[in-house]
């Protein structure tokens, strides 16, 4: 008997499913082989993909295929490289603080620059445009200005050197339990798309569960 | 704790002792007002002592009375104004206001006054007769050795007045130069009574008269009338020869231990029937102060009494000269005679009143040659050396000039009168003696002592009736008898502590404790004694001794200093007495209370002795500050560094004290505590805590998956579609519906960047969602590169492909069957995160797309040939995320490339809200997201008749198990919210139950 890839496939994908179901009942060991079993893949195929992807396909093959502009351009990266690995020593940890710093330096300048750029001036624009589209949008801009205005009040900690007691204010206060109901309701939705998310697993796992052993009735 | 400073020793005590530490001197003293000052050449101003006169004892009126009468004021004298008074009833009180201010001077005070003065208040130990060798012609002691007259013929009899009176009027006189004691106007009572006693006795015993042998009628000159009264009782008394006396005396037997040594000693039996209880009272006698002891040697037998005397050498070199002279064997009348005519060089340089006083007593043939031979210096004596030398007839006559002076009796002092009364001769002088104590002219505490004496002697006890306990040139046998209640109440009162100390030197210096005593120990003489003093040759002209016939001296700047003043308060004759070296009487420090006494009553010769002002200044620094110790006390109250305090104690101060405890208020005190318990806290261990399982979780948890199951599980088996599809939305603005066009817009063959960044968990909802969109594309022919920012989402985009391809084959469906590197190829994974999307943004072909295996992807035709140099060169990027940062990522950092080419995204369900924004902005050019929006698309698909069959997979396979579960879920949410608000319900009944309860 020829077990076909896709055999072989549906049994490990209906054996893992069931192991991880199993957490059902608590935690136990099939749940534990499914999980190090998910991790180790994930972790293997991860490395394998850097590696191959990354250090082989753009470090070491520009370094022995590449023309000379190409190698010397690679020194730099492989040097990089190469101080990031004295991380792992407590003595030599030090070597790699400049590369992580350009490392983070340089990918904090392009997530502020995108989150500027790419999100606070168009979501604010786009937030203004909405009251010149008509009276519609002028509340439904009214009302996202008014989630946002009270949203931001919650996290208002902060109170006057007047104030004593250290508590907010009352209009603060109100502002804030407004923003305690925006915020509510945004989480609730983000639950609401993560149950649907997980509901949607959920049934594709039984799905393919039914499916493999449809597989083997028919 | 506060300091008090030694008002003798100027040593700092503390506050807490009553006697200095160092010197026993009483530290309570009261503060006494401070004299003005004198300032230098001011002469001083001459004071109104009138009224001080009468607070004078009454032997230096007489004294001074008698000096004015004989001795003619000098010149430049200031006349005395002294006005005798008589005698005070107080007679003991009277000498301490006198010397008030003298009794307060310490040791540096002293050295500014006058020798002279301090000769007054003790005797010196240079003037001891133990520094001197007895038989020194030319001391001091030598005039006085000639002054007592001839030496004594045998006695076999006792010599009462050999511990009387003789002996204790000539040592101070001779011993110490101390003041002559009283007069008899000023004696005290119990003097007096022992005067009158001696008087009326008529006992005049041979031994008296060879102590004071007087010339007969001679003149006594300028001696107190008691003291030549006394001496001529004594006269009577020692002049009477024992053989001529009725009988053995009787004396009183006294014990031993009642009686002060220096009277055991001085009841010492000056022949065989003396000698008896002596000998049987041996302890007494050796309590006897050393001079006493030795004057009262017993005689061994009869007139020999050199016996005793010559055995015991020690005792005699002890003693003042004239005194060891008095006691000195005398083998006869012929003998004791022989000195005075042997030495007439002595005898010329002394007064006349004391050249007359040695005259000798006409107690027998022998002694009165001398006297009668020298009439002229017995009209120099005074008159109390006249009486006291007055001749006896010798025997029984002698006793008469005794009683037969009742004027003389009188101006004896009491005691001395006692003692000078004769005894009836004899033995027969212990008869008056008796009658006299136990008729009670003997003082109180004598009387008391002679009373409780175990056994009396019987009349005729000569010896015994010679104990006559006063003890006038000893204050320390008084206080030594002090113990006993046989002390009168007038010398009990002299005897405490207070009015000790308000004693005169003299009487201070007599007691058994100061110098006079210790005659064989003398203290060490200070440096400054030790220097040689010169002789005043003006007072020795005054007093009539050669030029170094006298061993003392008082310097001549100071003499010159105090010579006015002597001549205006003293009398010549106490004038002439000057000490040999003032600092010895340092040793005899005055009482510690002395300094109570008020200053204002101190006569102005005292005053003119007081620090000049310029020792004020001398405690004031530049500033003005007073920088020295301030005398507050006494007659120096008001100067400056008077008494010197060691340098060491000066700069001693107390530190200053700092608190240790910290200096907080309760705010910062509160602040501390909190602090403290946080970090206690920090360091204690917490346990985690387990969660506790609830009863139902798990069988609701059982519940819920079973429902879940059987939600899914049925329509998945049964393939029911009962589950109503999404309606497609109607508006175009719709991100659905603008995602759709979008795809529908794209031109044929147009390819597409497909991002593949959702993590394989998720692919059973994001291949639901991207499968009909990816239909949808194959329908366009449109050529797909995939690329991945996450390692393990690099394949997932093969995995959409190979399941459209699956469906188009199965289903025939029409559409094209995509070929890898072809209609689709993997650019692999972009690393970078953001960086790398905007790297890729901007220079897609330098990020990646560089295959070791495949080579250079950009440069395939799939990719227009290397044509693709931004990412605005794709004619689409569709996102396909479960992530809403990954979506956010490529929205923000491929916004600006992409240069209005369409981005568009489908997303997992749970990253659709945070996604809607960008689509409602218009930065998404369409959103799919959820099993829903992937039905949707199926259904638009159906629509489009583009795939019917695959249209109806998502639907009926998933569709409905989706929407079963949904319900399940939603109700298990309402369910469970309801049961959270009744459980919250019923805690809050429960309380208030328990509260009410």
């Amino acid at each position: 008997m020829i077990v076909s890839n896709e055999l072989l496939t549906g049994l490990l994908s209906f054996l893992f499913t069931v192991l991880v179901l199993s957490y059902l009942v608590g935690d136990n060991p099939g749940f534990r082989v499914a999980i190090h079993a998910f991790i180790g893949t994930a972790a293997g195929y991860v490395a394998a993909t850097v590696f191959r992807q990354v250090v082989v396909d753009k470090l070491f093959i520009p370094l022995l295929n590449g023309d000379t502009w190409q190698r010397v351009i690679m020194i730099l990266p492989l040097l990089f490289s190469l101080l990031l690995l004295t991380k792992m020593s407590a003595r030599l940890e030090w070597l790699g603080g400049p590369v992580v710093a350009f490392l983070v330096g340089v990918g904090a300048a392009a997530a502020i620059a995108g989150a500027v750029m790419g999100t606070l001036l168009p979501q604010i624009e786009a937030s203004a445009g909405m009251f010149s589209d008509g009276f519609g949008s002028l509340l439904s801009g009214g009302f996202v200005l008014f989630g946002t205005v009270v949203s931001l009040a919650y996290f208002q900690f902060s109170v006057s050197k007047k104030n004593v007691s250290g508590k907010r204010g009352k209009l603060a206060a109100f502002l804030a339990l407004l923003g305690q109901i925006f915020i509510a309701m945004t989480l609730g939705v983000l639950f609401a798309g993560v149950l649907a998310a997980a509901l949607t697993a959920f049934v594709d796992r039984i799905q393919s569960l039914v499916l493999f052993l449809d597989s083997f009735l028919r | 704790m506060a300091e008090i400073k030694c008002p003798s020793c100027g040593k700092i005590n503390p506050e807490t002792l009553e006697l200095c530490q160092y010197c026993g001197t009483g530290l309570q003293l009261a503060p006494t007002e401070p004299l003005d000052p004198l300032t230098p050449g001011e002469l001083p101003v001459k004071k109104d002592t009138a009224e001080l006169e009468r607070t004078l004892p009454g032997w230096l009126r007489d004294a001074r009375r008698a000096a004015d009468e004989n001795t003619p004021a000098p010149a430049d004298s200031t006349p005395v104004d002294s006005a005798p008074e008589p005698p005070s009833a107080n007679i003991a009180a009277a000498p301490l206001d006198l010397l008030a201010g003298l009794s307060q001077t310490n040791a540096d005070e002293e050295e500014a006054a006058p020798e002279w003065l301090l000769s007054l208040r003790g005797n010196t130990p240079e003037l001891s007769p133990a520094a001197e060798p007895p038989a020194a012609p030319s001391s001091a002691t030598d005039w006085l050795e000639e002054l007592q007259g001839p030496p004594a013929p045998a006695e076999p009899t006792p010599q009462p007045e050999d511990w009387g009176f003789s002996s204790q009027a000539t040592y101070n006189f001779d011993d110490d130069l101390e003041p002559p004691l009283p007069p008899a106007g000023e004696v005290p009572d119990w003097l007096a009574t022992l005067q009158a006693q001696e008087t009326t006795a008529s006992l005049t015993p041979a031994s008296a008269s060879e102590a004071f042998p007087t010339p007969p009628g001679g003149d006594f000159g300028s001696a107190p009338d008691w003291l030549s009264e006394l001496g001529g009782g004594f006269e009577s008394n020692e002049a009477a020869p024992a053989e001529n006396l009725p009988g053995p005396t009787t004396p009183i037997q006294i014990p031993a231990a009642d009686l002060p040594d220096w009277m055991q000693g001085l009841a010492a039996p000056g022949g065989a029937d003396r000698a008896a209880p002596e000998t049987g009272n041996p302890a007494s006698e050796a309590a006897l102060p050393d001079w006493i002891a030795d004057l009262s040697t017993p005689v061994p037998g009869g007139a020999d009494r050199a016996a005793p005397e010559t055995g015991n050498p020690a005792s005699e070199a002890a003693l003042p000269d004239w005194i060891a002279d008095l006691s000195t064997p005398v083998p006869g009348g012929a003998d004791r005679a022989a000195p005075e005519t042997e030495n007439p060089a002595s005898e010329a340089a002394l007064p006349d009143w004391i050249a007359d006083l040695s005259t000798p007593a006409p107690g027998g043939a022998d002694r009165a040659a001398p006297e009668t031979g020298n009439p002229a210096s017995e009209a120099a004596l005074p008159d109390w050396i006249a009486d006291l030398s007055t001749p006896a007839p010798g025997g029984a006559d002698r006793a008469a000039p005794e009683t037969e002076n009742p004027a003389s009796e009188a101006a004896l002092p009491d005691w001395i009168a006692d003692l000078s009364t004769p005894a009836p001769g004899g033995v027969d002088r212990a008869a008056p003696e008796t009658e006299l104590s136990t008729a009670g002219s003997l003082p109180d505490w004598l009387a008391g002592l002679s009373e409780t004496g175990s056994e009396v002697p019987a009349p005729g006890d000569a010896s015994s009736t010679e104990f006559k306990p006063f003890a006038t040139g000893s204050l320390g046998e008084i206080e030594a008898l002090s113990t006993a209640e046989s002390i009168p109440d007038f010398m009990s009162g002299l005897l405490t502590d207070e009015t000790k100390s308000d004693l005169p030197d003299w009487m201070k210096s007599a007691s058994p404790e100061s110098e006079m005593f210790s005659f064989g120990a003398q203290q060490p003489a200070p440096a400054e004694s030790e220097k040689p003093v010169e002789t005043d040759p003006a007072a020795l002209a005054d007093s009539g001794l050669e030029k170094g016939a006298v061993p003392f001296s008082a310097p001549i700047e100071e003499d010159e200093d105090a010579d006015p003043f002597l001549a205006m308060e003293i009398p010549e004759w106490l004038s002439g007495l000057k000490p040999v070296d003032a600092a010895e009487d340092s040793a005899a420090a005055p009482g510690p209370d002395a300094a109570n006494l008020p200053p204002a009553d101190l006569p102005s010769w005292v005053q003119a002795m007081r620090p000049v002002e310029s020792m004020l200044s001398g405690g004031q620094n530049a500033d003005g500050e007073e920088s020295e110790a301030r005398e507050e006390q006494g007659p120096l109250a008001g100067f400056y560094s008077v008494l010197p305090i060691p340098a060491s104690l000066q700069d001693i101060r107390k530190p200053k004290m700092y608190s240790i405890k910290l200096q907080a208020n309760e705010n910062q005190r509160t602040q501390a505590d909190l602090l403290e318990k946080l970090i206690r806290a920090e360091g204690q261990p917490k346990n985690a805590g387990q969660l506790k399982e609830s009863v139902v979780l798990r069988p609701l948890r059982w519940v819920i998956f079973a429902m879940l199951s059987l939600a899914v599980l049925l329509p998945a088996v049964l393939g029911s579609s009962w589950w109503p599809a999404p309606v497609l939305p109607a508006a175009a603005e719709d991100p659905f519906n603008r995602f759709a066009a979008t795809i529908s817009g794209l031109p044929e063959g147009a390819v597409l960047l497909v991002v593949t960044d959702y993590q394989p968990g998720f692919a059973g909802e994001m291949e639901q969602v991207a499968g009909p969109v990816m239909v949808h594309l194959m329908h366009k022919n449109s050529r797909l590169a995939f690329l991945s920012t996450s390692t393990v989402s690099t394949e997932l985009g093969e995995r959409l492909v190979e399941q459209a391809n699956a469906f188009f084959v199965q289903n025939q469906g029409g559409a094209p069957i995509y070929e890898k590197e072809k209609q689709f190829l993997f650019l692999g994974y972009l690393p970078g995160g953001a960086a790398g999307v905007q790297a890729f943004a901007e220079r897609p072909q330098q990020t990646t797309g560089r295959d070791s295996l495949n080579g250079n992807l950009w440069q395939s035709a799939l990719l227009g040939n290397g044509g693709i140099e931004k990412i605005s060169g794709f004619d689409a990027v569709l996102v396909l995320t479960d992530d809403p940062d990954n979506g956010r990522m490529w929205i923000e950092q491929t916004a600006a490339a992409l240069a209005g080419k369409p981005l568009l995204m489908v997303a997992s369900a749970q990253a659709a809200p945070m996604l809607q924004p960008y689509s409602a902005s218009g930065q998404l050019s369409g959103l799919v997201s959820g099993l829903d929006g992937g039905v949707l698309y199926e259904t638009r698909n159906a629509a489009e008749q583009l795939a019917p069959l695959y249209a109806g997979r998502a639907k009926a396979l998933y569709w409905d198990g989706y929407g079963a579960a949904v319900l399940i879920a939603g109700l298990s949410i309402v369910i469970g919210g309801a049961w959270s608000v009744v459980s919250k319900l019923r805690a809050r009944r429960s309380n208030a139950k328990q509260d009410e309860a």
